[in-house]
């Protein structure tokens, strides 16, 4: 199997090391909402990277599985920046990030029923209609189980992706983390959900934190620290059974290691991803 | 409803104050956010270390975001070019 790339996340504190080693480095992952207010030569700087690598658009708060109606100037941002830079993909997350009049500034998971589903159904036409191209849409990390929910969370999952004829962002820390904090087979997960239709992965890595009252530990999904070892294994089972080319993005948000560092962790990936196919054809 | 569960969780997310009396009361406290007698008793069995955690972590990234100033990448390549 060829045509599986990986990229890292666009973070302005990488700048100089990612120019440095565009070679190795097959994609980039710009993060939307950093560019809604950036200023014309740094839109141009983007479009002038867009034109030496490949670009995908990451957006983080559109809130496009939740109850609420996207906001039409939210969408608007968004597709100006995609008109502009032009990016081989654009993405978004399975979560809502505001209700009513209170703004949660992250995501969170709605409960999972059929008027979630619905509802990001409506989201993701809207989104998909004023953008001009639907979204991959990324499964996310919970410390919650969300109260109410009568779906599980592939069947969730599976559902909108069939519903909004969307792509799948899998993100493997996510899957890994939940799997961690909620007990269940991340491997069986990974089986339950329309491999084919996997446009994108996410590897990250985390941190275990303790509940205030000392009584129970997390996996949380920071983005500060090393792709751990099992996220690597679920990309090798992933490699092993997806059917199309995968495109992997590391993503890292501050504890900023050397640049040879995040370099030998995409060469990881790309072994992980080799390990797969080769596992697959074995 | 679920505009109305996800409002509940929204403020038990954002807002400690109103946290800690949903944890003290949480089914009469859901009830009085609109959630249904069987949304409401699901609401309360939320695991608390889950909830605690996870507000914890939210306001650790809205912190976070609070003191992320908008930097040029420009700027600081050039500064670190030069």
């Amino acid at each position: 199997m060829t045509g599986d790339r990986v990229g890292l996340g666009w973070r302005p504190e990488l700048a100089a090391g990612i120019f440095d080693s565009l070679d190795q480095i097959d994609v980039l992952e710009v993060i939307a909402d950093n560019y809604f207010d950036a200023r014309r030569r740094e839109r141009e700087a983007l479009k002038m990277i867009a034109r030496q690598v490949s670009v995908q658009i990451h957006s983080i708060a559109l809130g496009l599985a939740g109850t609420e109606a996207v906001s039409r100037q939210r969408l608007d941002r968004v597709a100006r920046l995609v008109n502009e830079i032009e990016p081989e993909a654009w993405s978004e997350h399975l979560a809502f990030t505001r209700a009513g009049d209170v703004e949660i500034g992250h995501l969170a998971a709605p409960p999972r029923t059929e008027a979630s589903v619905e509802a990001a159904v409506q989201n993701l036409e809207r989104a998909s209609s004023v953008v001009g191209s639907k979204p991959l849409m990324e499964n996310i990390a919970t410390l919650i189980d969300p109260p109410c929910s009568d779906l599980s969370e592939p069947a969730w999952i599976v559902n909108i992706m069939a519903a909004s004829g969307c792509g799948l962002l899998l993100d493997l820390h996510n899957l890994y983390a939940n799997s961690i904090n909620f007990g269940f087979d991340p491997l069986q997960f990974l089986s339950s959900l329309p491999l084919a239709r996997i446009g994108g992965v996410h590897i990250a890595g985390g941190q275990w934190v303790t509940a205030p009252d000392g009584s129970k530990s997390h996996l949380v999904d920071d983005h500060l620290h090393d792709v751990s070892e099992p996220v690597y294994e679920l990309l090798r089972a992933l490699a092993a059974r997806a059917p199309n080319p995968l495109t992997v993005i590391l993503e890292r948000d501050g504890a900023y290691p050397p640049m040879p560092a995040l370099l030998q962790e995409l060469q990881c990936a790309r072994d992980a991803l080799a390990a797969g196919r080769h596992r697959r054809q074995g | 409803m679920q505009a109305d569960v996800e409002r509940l969780l929204a403020r038990l997310l954002t807002d400690e104050a109103f946290r800690q009396r949903f944890l003290a009361e949480p089914t009469r406290i859901a009830r009085e956010e609109g959630l249904s007698e069987s949304e409401a008793r699901a609401a309360a069995d939320m695991c608390v270390q889950d909830l605690q955690t996870a507000a914890r972590s939210y306001q650790h990234k809205r912190d976070s975001k609070g003191q992320r100033r908008p930097r040029s990448w420009l700027t600081g390549w050039f500064k670190t070019t030069r």
